[in-house]
């Protein structure tokens, strides 16, 4: 018997990757952001949003030009059989590098934070192991389970805002652009490259139903609304640490540690920590699954389930042998995340839609 | 070897020979005598009467049935005066038929059928030159008077709860839906209990698929006996392996009734009070009746509480394990204080400690459950001694963690349904073992993986989590809050293509 | 299609495997278990120099004694333990701490860390870099400068709270305590002059028969550049407080000319709004000080009712705060310690003036003018006429 087709609503969908993106984004992306543009990160964010828009229409794109169609049939439709598999390995490369790193940024905030004696090989083993299993029950799964965490999710993100708000000064985020325009565009790189993780809906295509319109209408408002919850954390990052803000790793984690209301909310970060691993749960078990379902188009194997274990086994041990140590990840794995965000969500994208849309425009593509 | 094994199939089957269960009845009342005393051989309760009637007391008849199962005064008024009263020339089957004045006859022509009506508390009549028997719907089992449902209560509500008979159910439910589109289904399993299954649903609004596969799912049950509705909804539910149940049993009939009208199907067994309900979601097992009854406000106010607590329920230990062993910074200082006084004397670590307790509260109210009801009170005094002051007393744990044990106690009690609460008590203990290991991780991990599996079950086909996860707009008020009645407007969608989306208001 | 085969007939044993796998790793996982019977909460620590130039530090310990039932009550018995230990570096001390004790220290409701003054005229970077990389360190903790030596704070026994840092960390919340948490600390330090302030605590022995020893803050330590180098009076706090938007409620005393009685004036609800002007090269600030006044006490022979005396009490209160903060400004600005975040205010309108003297800030900060207007407002005197 064939397992019936799973289908995620465009709202799941994009649920996923605005949970996603602000999980990584309020922890990790705050530190380099000020090392660029300062208290101007607010405008880095509004134009590195752009690429999420852009991808977002990319997106609509292929699933109207290309219906019943991922990105991995229509790469190999447009380049030919050999390009079109190269530079399908060559995404899917990109796919496990970011998430190598996610889950190197997740083991190191975990062991530094606190979990400082528990052995990596455990902190990551149990992770993958949720994913593993969150990718044998399908997208379906991973799309309600995003459902059901959303709520908790923005109950306790919200509650965080609102109770450091007596620490907030806003005068903490003036002056605006005293250097200039070119901080925060530099910046907008690094915000671009959180952005362009909307492309990943591109290899679910198959998966989504509903017209293309409700994709655009849902990918705005989630990529406007990523960059409304980035944009409360970072200002409030700003206005309690101001300076400091980029002389630590996470600035939120220390935002959130200073929560005191009275003597008994206090010290909250390990249910920050919590949640938190909750957002990157989501983020991995979705990557994990765009990861095995593309490799398991790209070799033609029928049931993309016989390729969980072999490349959660890959991820686990790379992400064990990788960037060991903080130094590491933040000096060569962060750059490295931004070159493979560009290249594999923004770059290639962009090259196949224009590709796509010259052979649309000679006629020579079937619609 | 091989020759043993064909005698005793061999055996077997001379032994199923004597009881006819494929023969027809002859049209000679000796055979069909000679049949039945053979089957009914041993058996002290069977009552064979063998008599004549019409005119010159010429036709020969044979009555069978069970003692205890029929209504010996009716038998004797409405069978044996009447066919006294009968003409010699009327005495083919019509005439016997209208002389009769019994509401429910029903012509039998197989042993295996006369059987089952005998079991069933039907007089079975035999006729000479007759080639078929009459079944007489004279039963009167002893039934337990209706009364208050024992596991569901409610303050505001019918005191009515189903009995083990099911005419007596049926009945409830006819009287709560009155309406010919209400249908009652019968399918007989278990190879020896022979034990009536209902499915009842209403035409029109229950998809047509849903009761073909409940159906399909229950003709493929192959059982020597079914004595509980347990034992069915273990075998058709969709996730064997899961500690959560998929399917809703009740004891209540406004319940039952209530799940019909929204859409759903039930199954009733003749045996048991409890009434299955399908398909069935995560939600329903975690409101009470009485939502519905006591106003919408009050009632989200109760159904929030209960959501709050099934969390304590279910992390509540593991949370004090963590707290304690892990993350002491989130304690405050005085409480972190006191917590440390109070367990300087204790002995064990705090997961040993947490396991312990729980384990002992289990045990003492499985104890408190099946002990004799005179006894149940010694119980109750010894296991406040045990887990209470003795224990504290001896430094065997520290004083916090009864307080722990107790609320975890109040919370799983909240849960109201008990299928629901036994699996969040069967959840604790990993999740305690997990958190000794890995604190708050531990929790998060087990809540996620708790959570992928809630995600991925389904109950004849509707996800469980439906109305949140899938998010559907116009159930999602009645989940985790109770919305007002009249905002209940659409009636949710399960499986198929019928779906009645209007609940009509007049 | 092979492959499919063989991927399908492992996948059983595959994932057995990993169950194993992951049962073997969870058996050695219990690294982080903390005990609550295996740690030892410190509530205060101590950091100072002794005079072998080594540092030492002490640490206050509770101590966890179940109070036995019939005994004597639980207050009579000592709660806690002060231990020191001294080593090169502040976690070398530490660790010398930890050695000799039975148990695994544990920071996280440290509440007050007491810096002694040889080490805070030294070296003040060691220790915030010390507190703020410690992961169980609270970024609430309250810092403290002190004359005397640490331990002998650390071991003074009050007689209100259960032990002294449990004392500091409520006492500074209270009004008009300048209180500093690390965080407040590292964030106010990274203006050019690395320069912030914190409150100076000092044990006073009773002056009469009966008192008791009472733990207070008499006066505060202005850093530059990671060192101590100069203090302010606690009446001159005031007004570091009050253009840095900290300044909560006080009292002053009033005298007049004109009349021998006094006014005892609670001023509160102070609003600073400060505007920084460059004008030919002279850097200014203007402060315009609004707040609320109450009066306590009046031993004058001027009714309260009388508007007249509203002005005048209005009038001295603006003359008591505008000197407090020129007054204060002035000690800073001798010392060279920008506690008053003058470079930041100055950053955020003229962001590429101040890029130019960001190098030799501590040389333009004396030259800042700071001109004080103030608008008290008398809103009422008590239930009394």
């Amino acid at each position: 018997m064939m397992p019936k087709k799973e289908v995620v609503s465009t709202f799941q969908m994009h649920l996923l990757l605005y949970i996603g993106i602000i999980s990584t984004g309020i922890l990790t992306l705050p530190a380099p952001l000020y090392y660029y543009a300062q208290q101007n990160m607010w405008l880095s964010l509004f134009i590195g949003s752009i690429a999420g828009y852009v991808i977002i229409l990319i997106n609509v794109f292929f699933y109207k030009t290309f219906p019943r169609k991922n990105i991995t049939e229509i790469t190999t439709q447009l380049l030919g059989k050999f390009f079109g598999r190269l530079i399908l390995l060559i995404m899917i490369a990109l796919l496990i590098f970011q998430a190598v790193y996610t889950i190197k940024e997740y083991q190191i905030y975990l062991s530094v934070g606190f979990y400082q004696f528990t052995s990596p090989f455990v902190i990551i083993g149990f992770m993958m192991l949720v994913c593993a299993y969150a990718s044998k029950k399908g997208i379906e799964v991973i799309g309600r389970s995003a459902q059901i965490i959303l709520p908790f999710m923005l109950l306790f993100y919200l509650s965080v805002s609102l109770l450091i708000t007596p620490e907030v000064s806003l005068s903490n985020m003036l002056p605006v652009l005293e250097k200039g325009v070119m901080p925060p565009i530099k910046g907008a790189i690094l915000v671009a490259a959180w952005f362009s993780e909307f492309f990943w809906i591109s290899f679910c295509l198959t998966s989504l139903t509903g017209p293309p319109k409700k994709i655009l209408k849902h990918g705005f408002l989630s990529v406007f609304l990523t960059t409304l919850s980035l944009l409360v954390f970072f200002v409030i990052d700003i206005c309690v640490l101001g300076n400091y803000t980029g002389q630590t790793l996470y600035p939120t984690h220390l935002v959130e540690r200073y929560i005191q209301i009275g003597t008994f909310i206090e010290r909250v970060s390990a249910f920050f920590m919590s949640v938190w691993v909750l957002g990157v749960f989501i983020k991995l078990a979705f990557l994990c699954f765009v990861i095995i379902q593309s490799s398991s188009q790209l070799f033609h194997i029928s049931n993309y389930r016989y390729l969980i274990i072999p490349i959660i086994m890959m991820i686990f041990f790379l992400s064990l042998s990788l960037f060991n140590s903080t130094q590491s990840l933040l000096v060569i794995g962060f750059p490295l995340l931004i070159i493979a965000c560009q290249i594999g969500n923004v770059f290639i994208p962009i090259t196949l839609f224009f590709i796509a849309l010259l052979k649309v425009k000679m006629g020579k593509q079937q619609l | 070897m091989m020759n043993w094994l064909r005698k005793k199939k061999e055996k077997n089957h001379s032994k199923d020979k004597i009881y006819n269960d494929h023969k027809k009845v002859s049209d000679r009342l000796a055979d069909s005598e000679h049949i039945l005393r053979q089957a009914y051989s041993k058996s002290s309760d069977i009552v064979i009467k063998s008599f004549t009637f019409g005119k010159n007391m010429r036709t020969q008849a044979l009555l069978i049935y069970l003692s205890g199962t029929v209504d010996v005064v009716q038998i004797d008024e409405h069978v044996l005066k009447s066919l006294h009263l009968l003409n010699d020339q009327e005495n083919d089957l019509e005439s016997i038929k209208n002389a009769l004045t019994v509401p429910e006859i029903i012509e039998v022509n197989h042993f295996d059928r006369i059987y089952h009506e005998i079991s069933n508390g039907h007089p079975v009549l035999f006729i000479d030159h007759l080639p078929l028997a009459l079944s007489l719907g004279l039963s009167k089992w002893a039934t337990r008077q209706v009364e208050d449902s024992s596991t569901e209560t409610v303050i505001r509500g019918p005191k009515e709860g189903f009995v083990e008979s099911l005419e007596t159910n049926t009945s409830l439910i006819r009287k709560r839906i009155r309406t010919p589109r209400l249908k009652i289904e019968q399918i007989i399993v278990g190879k020896y209990s022979r034990t009536p299954v209902v499915i009842s649903y209403i035409d029109g609004l229950c998809d047509p698929s849903l009761v073909e596969e409940i159906v399909h799912r229950i003709k493929k049950i192959a059982m020597d006996g079914i004595f509980e509705s347990g034992m069915i909804q273990e075998q058709i539910q969709d996730a064997q392996w899961s500690p959560f149940p998929t399917i809703f049993s009740t004891e209540r009939p406004d319940s039952f009734c209530g799940a019909l009208i929204e859409g759903r199907a039930g199954i009733l067994i003749d045996g048991s009070p409890f009434a299955l309900i399908l398909p069935s979601t995560f939600f329903m097992f975690f409101s009470s009746p009485e939502d519905y009854y006591s106003g919408f406000i009050i009632g989200t106010a109760i159904r929030l509480l209960r959501i709050s607590f099934l969390f304590i329920a279910l992390l509540g230990p593991s949370l004090y394990v963590a707290v304690t062993t892990f993350h002491q910074e989130m304690i405050p200082t005085t409480l972190l204080i006191s917590i440390a006084q109070s367990h300087e004397q204790v002995p064990f670590p705090t997961v040993v400690e947490a396991i312990l307790m729980e384990v002992t509260f289990e045990a003492l109210r499985e104890a408190g459950l099946r002990l004799p009801r005179q006894v149940g009170p010694a119980i109750s005094i010894v296991g406040a001694l045990v887990i209470g002051q003795a224990a504290i007393q001896a430094s065997l744990v520290s004083p916090l963690m009864v307080i722990v044990v107790a609320i975890t106690a109040i919370a799983s009690f909240m849960i109201p349904h008990y299928d629901a609460s036994n699996t969040v008590r069967l959840l604790r203990f990993p999740i305690i073992l997990l958190t000794s290991m890995f604190g708050l991780l531990g929790i998060i991990f087990s809540v996620i993986a708790i959570l992928i599996h809630l995600c991925s079950l389904r109950s004849f086909g509707v996800p469980y989590l439906e109305p949140l996860a899938p998010f559907k707009k116009a159930g999602s008020i009645d989940t985790l809050i109770r919305g007002p009645l009249w905002k209940m407007n659409i009636r949710p969608h399960f499986t198929g293509t019928l779906w009645n989306k209007k609940r009509s208001g007049k | 299609m092979n492959l499919n085969l063989y991927l399908g007939s492992r996948i059983k044993l595959i994932s057995n495997l990993l169950l194993i796998f992951m049962l073997i790793s969870s058996l050695q996982a219990c690294a982080d278990l903390k005990e609550i019977n295996n740690i030892a909460i410190v509530t205060a620590t101590g950091i100072d120099m002794n005079n072998e130039g080594k540092i030492e530090v002490t640490i206050q310990l509770f101590l966890p004694q179940t109070p036995s039932m019939s005994s004597q009550s639980p207050s009579q018995i000592n709660q806690f333990a002060v231990l020191t230990s001294t080593g090169d570096t502040i976690s070398e001390a530490v660790n010398n701490i930890e050695k000799r004790i039975s148990r695994q220290l544990f920071r996280g409701h440290d509440r007050a860390i007491i810096i002694g003054e040889k080490m805070a005229s030294k070296h003040m970077n060691d220790i915030l870099d010390y507190c703020i990389r410690f992961r169980e360190i609270r970024e609430r903790s309250y810092l403290f400068v002190t004359k005397e030596s640490a331990p002998k704070l650390l071991q003074y026994e009050p007689f209100m709270e259960k032990n002294s840092g449990e004392v500091l960390s409520k006492y500074v919340k209270k009004d008009g305590n300048l209180s500093m948490t690390l965080k407040d600390t590292i964030v106010m330090r990274t203006n050019p002059s690395h320069s912030y302030i914190i409150p100076m605590v000092a044990i006073l022995n009773p002056t009469k028969k009966g008192e008791h020893q009472i733990l207070k803050i008499t006066q505060s330590a202005l850093f530059s550049h990671g060192k101590m180098v100069g203090t302010m009076s606690n009446n001159l706090t005031y007004g570091q407080q009050i253009l840095n938007h900290k300044f909560w409620q006080t009292v002053f005393s009033l005298k007049f000319k004109k009349d021998p009685g006094k006014v005892g004036i609670n001023i509160q609800n102070v609003k600073a709004k400060i505007t920084p002007i460059i004008h030919n090269g002279q850097w200014t600030i203007h402060a315009h000080i609004t707040g609320d006044e109450v009066i306590f006490e009046n031993t004058t022979h001027w009714s309260t009712t009388n508007l007249k005396t509203a002005e005048r009490v209005e009038h001295a209160v603006g003359r008591i705060v505008s000197g407090t903060i020129r007054k204060s400004v002035r000690k800073s600005q001798k010392v060279k310690s920008d506690v008053f975040d003058f470079y930041n205010t100055f950053y955020r309108k003229y962001p590429s003036e101040c890029l130019k003297v960001e190098k030799n800030w501590s040389d333009v900060y004396p030259t800042i003018d700071v001109k004080v207007t103030t608008n008290f407002h008398l809103i009422h005197s008590g239930i009394a006429q």
